[in-house]
Order: C-alpha cells, then sequence, then structure tokens
C-alpha cells in the first residue's frame, strides 16, 4: 500500500504531508523524556520487527496478488498511540529511503494512510467497541479486537490511497472502480494481518504480560480534534497549492502569450529567417510537429520521437561518463 | 538462512555506496536533498500525458549514477521493485482513455497507453533519484540534517538505533531458522500453526538482546542529545552543483526539449 511519488501530485503530496506532520508532531511531544529513554530500545527493536514484517510478502490465494503485514495495530496494541506512531513514522522513513518503498513526497500519504489512520482512529476505535474493562472472555475480544482494527485500518488506508491518487489526476478511474479494485483485497490483507497480529499479542500476553502497553482501552481523548485540525489544514493547504496546478500555460508558453504583439507576421521576417525556414521545412520529417494532412496526432508523434531520442541521447551520455571513469580509474584496462 | 543473510546484506548495500569518495559523494547533504526535493516536484508536476517532456528528466539520473560510480543494476532492482504498484493504478488507464493519441504507421498508440508509460517512467525517476540520494550521502549525515531541520531527537535517535537493531533482528530470526531446520530437517518453513510462537519467540528474544546493547551503550555514556556531526563546509563546488541541479531541472520543467528535437527528426 505505499504509494510511491508518480501517484501522487505535488498539492496532495504537500497537504497530506502538513497534515501528517501535525498530528505527528504534536503527538511526539506528549511522550515525556523519561517514557522516551525508558521505551526507546522496546520502540527501537519493535520497529525492526515490523519492518522485517514488511518485508515478507505472502500470495493471496486466487487472486495473483501479494500483501505483507503493515504491523500498525502490533504497534499500538503494545506500545500505545504516541509512541506507536513515533515508530510507524521512523520506518516509513527507513522504507523510503534505503528500500525506495513509498516515495519521499508521497511520504505524507503514507504515514496518513499506514499510520495515522490505523492507530489513531481503528485500534482506538474496535477497542472501545469490543474491549471493556469488565467483559467476559478477554483473549477472545482481544483476538476479535486485532482482526477487526487489522481490517478497517487497512480499509481506511486503502480508501485514502483511492482518494488521494484520484485528487491527484494521476488515473482516469473512477472512484468505485478503483475502490472496487482496491478495497476487497485489502480485506483480505486485513484478515491475515489481524490473525498474526491477534496471535503474537496472545503469545507476549502469555510469556510477558508486562510488555505490552495496558492503558489503551480507552482511546486517546485528544485524537479526534486531532485528526479533524489535520483534515482542515489538508482542505486548506490542497485549496492554496492547487493554485500553482497545471491548468495554466506553463513558463514559455505564458510568455509568448503576454508578448503576442512582439512577435513579427511571417511575411515580415528577414531574408535570412525565410532562408532558415526554408531548410528546416525542407530537412523536417514532420513540419510544426505535424502530419501534412494537419492531423493532430502528429503533434504528438513528433513528440514521441523526440521522446526516445531524447531517452537514448540519455542512456549514451550516462554510458559514456561511466566509460570515461572506468578509464580513469584503471588507465591500465584496454 | 541464506535468504535472512541475503536480505542484511541487500539493506546495507546502499549504506556501502554512500562511503564511496566520488565529486557527487562529497558534496554537501543539504544541496543533494535539496536538488532531490526539486527534481521530485518537476517531475510529479507533470500532467499524465506529458511523456514527450518527461523523458529530458531521464538525465539526472543517468548522469548522476555514472559520475558517482554507483551500480546501475543496483538501482534498477530496487526501482522494479516500487513498479507493481504504479503498474496497476496505470492498468485501468489503457481502458479508460482508449482515445488516440499517436500513430506511427498503422499503429496508434491511445492517451491510456501514454498515461500508463508515463506512470511508470515517473515512478522510476523518482525511486532512482531518493536511491541516488541515499547511494551518495552517508546516513548520519542525513539524520544530521533532519537534526538541524529541528525534527525532535528522540524521534532521530529512534530512526538511528532501528536502523541497527535491524541486523539483529535479523541474526536472531537466522539462528532460531537453523534450530528450527536441525530440528525438523523435512520442513523447510514453520508451518502457520507454528508461526505466531516462532515470531513472538523471536521478538521476545530480540527485545532481550535489544535491551543488552541499550544498557552497554548508556554504561558507555550514550545520550539521546549528543553533540552534533561535524558536517563538511558548504564550498563552491555545492553551490556549482545546486545551481546546475536546478537548471537541469527547471530548464525541462519549462521548455519541452524532446518536442522540439521529434520536429527535427
Amino acid at each position: 500500500m505505499h504509494m510511491s511519488d508518480a501517484l501522487i501530485s505535488p498539492g496532495v503530496g504537500g497537504a497530506m504531508f502538513v497534515a501528517s506532520a501535525t498530528i505527528i508532531g504534536l503527538t511526539i511531544r506528549k511522550i515525556s523524556p523519561e517514557e522516551t529513554r525508558e521505551k526507546l530500545p522496546f520502540m527501537a527493536v519493535l520497529g525492526a520487527f515490523t519492518f522485517a514484517a514488511q518485508m515478507i510478502n505472502f500470495t493471496i490465494p486466487g487472486t495473483g496478488a501479494s500483501g505483507h503485514l503493515s504491523g500498525a495495530i502490533l504497534l499500538a496494541a503494545v506500545l500505545g498511540t504516541a509512541p506507536a506512531l513515533m515508530t510507524i513514522a521512523a520506518i516509513l522513513i527507513l522504507q523510503c529511503l534505503l528500500f525506495a518503498d513509498g516515495g519521499l513526497l508521497a511520504l505524507g500519504a503514507n504515514l496518513f494512510n499506514m499510520g495515522i489512520l490505523p492507530i489513531c482512529v481503528a485500534w482506538p476505535l474496535m477497542s472501545k467497541l469490543i474491549r471493556r474493562d469488565d467483559a467476559t472472555h478477554p483473549e477472545k475480544r482481544m483476538r476479535w479486537c486485532a482482526i477487526t482494527a487489522a481490517i478497517t485500518g487497512l480499509l481506511l488506508g486503502a480508501t485514502g490511497v483511492v482518494l488521494e491518487t484520484i485528487a491527484s489526476g494521476v488515473t482516469a478511474m473512477p472512484f468505485a472502480t478503483f475502490a472496487t479494485l482496491m478495497l476487497p483485497i485489502h480485506a483480505i490483507i486485513g484478515t491475515v494481518e489481524g490473525v498474526v497480529t491477534a496471535a503474537i499479542i496472545l503469545y507476549i500476553q502469555k510469556v510477558r504480560p508486562e510488555l505490552l502497553n495496558h492503558d489503551h482501552k480507552t482511546p486517546p481523548k485528544r485524537a479526534y480534534p486531532l485528526i479533524l485540525t489535520a483534515t482542515v489544514a489538508t482542505i486548506l493547504t490542497a485549496g492554496g497549492l492547487s493554485w500553482f496546478a497545471s491548468t495554466n500555460p506553463d513558463g514559455l508558453e505564458w510568455a509568448i502569450e503576454k508578448n503576442l504583439d512582439a512577435i513579427p507576421d511571417e511575411d515580415a521576417l528577414s531574408p535570412t529567417h525565410q532562408s532558415a525556414r526554408h531548410i528546416q521545412e525542407t530537412t523536417t520529417l514532420m513540419p510544426d510537429y505535424d502530419f501534412d494532412d494537419q492531423n493532430a496526432r502528429g503533434t504528438a508523434t513528433a513528440g514521441l520521437l523526440g521522446a526516445a531520442a531524447t531517452a537514448a541521447l540519455a542512456l549514451a551520455l550516462g554510458a559514456a561518463v561511466a566509460f570515461i571513469r572506468r578509464r580513469k580509474n584503471n588507465p591500465c584496462q584496454p | 538462512m541464506s535468504g535472512i543473510r541475503s536480505k542484511l546484506s541487500a539493506l546495507y548495500a546502499i549504506d556501502q555506496q554512500a562511503a564511496k569518495n566520488t565529486w557527487i559523494h562529497r558534496r554537501h547533504p543539504l544541496a543533494k536533498i535539496t536538488a532531490t526535493l526539486l527534481y521530485l516536484v518537476c517531475v510529479i508536476s507533470l500532467d499524465r500525458h506529458q511523456l514527450s517532456q518527461l523523458t529530458a528528466f531521464l538525465f539526472p539520473p543517468i548522469l548522476l549514477t555514472a559520475m558517482a560510480d554507483l551500480s546501475a543494476a543496483m538501482i534498477a532492482r530496487r526501482t522494479l521493485v516500487a513498479l507493481p504498484f504504479a503498474c496497476l493504478a496505470g492498468l485501468g488507464n489503457l481502458f479508460l482513455e482508449p482515445q488516440p493519441f499517436a500513430q506511427f504507421a498503422s499503429f496508434t498508440l491511445t492517451k491510456g497507453a501514454i498515461s500508463f508509460l508515463d506512470l511508470i517512467l515517473t515512478t522510476a525517476c523518482c525511486v532512482s533519484s531518493v536511491i541516488i540520494l541515499v547511494a551518495t550521502t552517508p546516513f548520519p549525515h542525513l539524520t544530521e540534517q533532519l537534526r538541524r531541520l529541528h525534527i525532535p531527537t528522540p524521534f532521530i535517535a529512534l530512526l538511528e538505533i532501528m536502523m541497527r537493531y535491524l541486523s539483529t533482528l535479523l541474526d536472531e530470526g537466522a539462528t532460531m531458522l537453523t534450530a528450527f531446520r536441525l530440528r525438523a530437517p523435512r520442513q523447510n518453513s514453520p508451518k502457520i500453526a507454528q508461526f505466531a510462537p516462532l515470531a513472538g519467540q523471536l521478538l521476545l528474544r530480540s527485545i532481550a538482546h535489544a535491551e543488552h546493547i541499550w544498557h552497554a551503550m548508556q554504561c558507555r555514556g550514550y545520550q539521546l542529545q549528543r553533540p552534533p556531526l561535524q558536517s563538511p563546509p558548504w564550498t563552491c563546488a555545492d553551490t556549482l552543483f545546486l545551481s546546475t541541479a536546478a537548471a537541469a531541472t527547471l530548464t525541462p520543467r519549462l521548455i519541452d526539449f524532446p518536442a522540439i528535437l521529434g520536429q527535427f527528426l
């Protein structure tokens, strides 16, 4: 579910970054220095465990797709909301930098979808609904809480991915189609994640119960206003950044539009300009990026030919620089 | 066990690349971070049908890979990992945008195909640029820049310690897997019923190991608020690098060079 930079526009990416950084920043401030010192090795090793678990993909039978655990619910159950959020943020940053799993500009979106939604919304909500202090069968309730929280968290995250991708204008798929593709597969992954998470939590509870966070039964009271604030910040930032979105002409087009009067008529061109134009018309296969019948597709075809040539040129230049470097490092090599 | 070991070595492969000493490696981390962010913003701000303009953005990662003496195969492998999800998102475009975009003899390229290719190329450009940043900048220098950006110290300490604990955890995992295979030689991997106790056991052993390391670090005077690293000074070469990178990124964003080149073909 990691979004890459290609799936997000600068406006949406920036807005999501502001929202996620606000929530995580305010949450981290709530952790006292003593708690940090006490929990840091635990957070680090749980983070490393989740990191390693996310590296293992399992195949989803009958779909041809694969998935991996997100680990957010495990972190929330064991560490509590604030340390869990801090840990998942560290995991996502490391994954982005070391494995290129998730983009740098999409980091805010990934933090929101894979960290904030499951840890601040799904886990507290399910804890409140399913687990109660006076409830009977605590183990059974813990199992169901983990499973439902994992499914809810992943479905919320997947919906976030769909909305952010569509808002970025990357895909032509309508919301319903994209959601139909994304949600069922993430419900299956969520079920697997929930079962594994519940099994690990119950094992820790049996062997070393003191490691589990015991103050997570009531959801943090301040989480909801925080999310509301972040949502408003998201909308405002997205609105602000959308001024810079791409419906306007680019710099060159803008400059030409502004100076239309300054461009001379074709007849008024100097003899030098006219001869240059004649040479160009003779040598060009697609004058004015177009076919002879002025078919609009000609422009695009010329552009694609140019693109292929540019890509080839870039590769050739890269190979040449690498060759020169090798020769410089090993001058004796033939 | 070899699988876990190879994952561990792959994990630190990029970190080892950062120890090289090329002109690119010697540039100030802040210059490289700024150049990468500028590049990413320019690439993803292109429309999904501007494939020709996007190809001009292939120059920076290809040239930097060559100049920094990085393994192109390693960067390609890491980039491939990010492609499946981009393919999934772009696949729908193939069917939903059947309008013709370009024509080569009798072969017509649809708008959907262009936006699909554009998405793949954008992913490749973005992913490779981030890998190049990390492969040319040592991890402590990156975290030092985060410190200067006033990111809370506990968070940066968590990043650094987690990076080091990964090897501890994978080592424990390898030991447990060896023990499991010696006990059950006919089983290659644990069954689902055995997975939870094994994972729980791995976690508990790693916690115990991590606590030992943490106490040892504290006994040797480790503090969260450590003195800042001696960063390399900002030189004229850094200004030259940043201005060249900015020009190489902003110019193709404003002018569609490949389309102009196509006019002459």
